[in-house]
């Protein structure tokens, strides 16, 4: 299975934290079969790399209504409230929107969501994709 | 895939248009696809409401004529 992993954010917009969960994964032994991709456009990058995979984990800046910070999963029904706080998370929505549309999406897409940009932040969403890793391989068999 | 990106592109056509005729959103699109431009008619319609939505061509008609030959024509856009 293919399993990709997409931090989502720019470089200059005060948003990179998905950017630095892929250099902090880039870290770490990961198994041969998941790619790390960075996205700076969810459309048209971010639906381009949804399109080649198996399985996707979108890594995400977001500010929404809950106050702690760190990092957590966000089911895709949730995306919509999201997305009214967060520039790209319209984005987000939309690239996977398109991908299903496309008939192109992953079997599975997991999502998880950065309310923070420090350090402990992004290592926290590091660590939840670890674990997503974990359970989409041991899924496998 | 590549039809995502051709509505993106569309619409900031549309969109620069709009501003010229100094109109406020996009009503309709009639486009013109070649049975051998490489575009599915089909993968297109069902990419245009999701990259439309937000957009002033949000809601906007699609309308898409086959036609014989590699060419892709935008062939009118309504505006109000």
């Amino acid at each position: 299975m293919r399993v990709t992993v997409i931090g989502v954010g720019t470089r200059h917009g005060g948003d990179a934290a998905g950017l630095a969960v892929v250099t902090a994964l880039e870290a770490r032994a990961l198994p041969r079969s998941v790619a790390l991709v960075r996205c700076e456009r969810p459309l048209p990058d971010l639906l381009e790399a949804l399109a080649g995979a198996d399985a996707a984990i979108v890594v995400d800046a977001a500010r929404s209504d809950h106050a702690a910070r760190g990092a957590r999963r966000v089911a895709p029904a949730e995306l919509a409230d999201v997305a009214t706080t967060s520039s790209h998370g319209f984005g987000v929505a939309r690239a996977l929107a398109l991908a299903e549309a496309l008939g192109r999406a992953p079997a599975r897409v997991e999502l998880v969501a950065i309310e923070g940009e420090g350090d402990a932040d992004v290592e926290a969403a590091a660590r939840i994709v670890v674990e997503l890793l974990a359970s989409l391989t041991a899924a496998e068999g | 895939m590549h039809e995502a990106k051709l509505c993106l592109s569309l619409l900031a056509t549309a969109e620069r248009a709009l501003a010229e005729a100094g109109a406020e959103r996009i009503a309709a699109v009639h486009l013109a696809v070649g049975a051998l431009s490489g575009v599915a008619p089909e993968a297109l319609a069902a990419a245009f409401p999701i990259c439309a939505a937000g957009t002033r061509a949000d809601g906007a008609v699609l309308r898409i004529e086959r036609m014989p030959g590699r060419d892709l024509v935008l062939r009118e856009l309504e505006v109000v």
